[in-house]
């Protein structure tokens, strides 16, 4: 296993650490990010650390090239590769329709009194969508420039 | 697609698995192949039937639809 991997955990659990610190030793109203970011930065970290030694030790050593070699395998696999792309697109297509659908959700929601300040979230999600439709269509044409 | 790899990989004695390996996908390919569910790129056909030192068409066998056939 690559010696960096652990160097990364390290790094992953003291920037988790420093958010943690300051969660709790100040007083602001960013608390609950601090400890989202303390909890994102120290569980990976540890998690990343235990998989190196584990992995690292002799005993494990075949198991691990075996392993590796199929996510290798598996990672560049033709049919896996389409049913990636597959299931990607379809995601995509789901959250275009969730995404339209919430924006009127808020924006009736927001009519009817029931919340308040409703066209932020109605912007935000309108901005949303139209990156999301840029990105789709610049990447399509530069592909379609390629095959050409 | 109909094919002959199942048969013809039984014929040497070879596993999903140890044939996937030596052509470097996955067993589910390999699986999805023999079955029919899936068809191979034609860069993935042509090293099926060099591994089994047969042309393509001995292989796989492909069966025009009907609409292919309309002009």
């Amino acid at each position: 296993m690559k010696k960096d991997s652990i160097a990364v955990g390290v790094v992953y659990v003291l920037v988790g650490t420093v958010f943690l610190l300051l969660a709790l030793f100040t007083e602001t109203r960013l608390d609950g990010v601090f400890f989202g970011f303390a909890g994102a930065g120290i569980v990976p970290g540890i998690l990343r650390i235990y998989h190196f030694l584990y992995w690292s030790s002799p005993k494990h050593a075949k198991e691990y090239e075996e392993r590796l070699e199929k996510q290798m395998i598996e990672q560049k696999d033709e049919m896996m590769t389409r049913i990636r792309d597959r299931s990607g697109s379809l995601a995509y297509t789901s959250g275009t329709l969730m995404i339209s659908f919430s924006m009127l959700i808020f924006c009736i929601l927001g009519s009817l009194g029931i919340i308040e300040n409703y066209q932020v979230m109605v912007y935000y999600l309108g901005g949303l969508l139209a990156v999301q439709m840029i990105i789709y269509f610049t990447l399509y044409h530069h592909f379609l420039k390629k095959t050409s | 697609m109909k094919n002959r790899v199942e048969e013809l990989r039984k014929q040497l004695n070879m596993s999903q698995e140890t044939f996937a390996k030596t052509l470097r996908v996955s067993r589910q390919t390999i699986s999805a192949i023999e079955t029919g569910k899936y068809n191979p790129s034609l860069d993935l056909a042509f090293e099926i039937a060099d591994f089994f030192g047969k042309r393509i068409e001995e292989v796989f066998i492909y069966e025009r639809s009907s609409q292919n056939e309309k002009g």
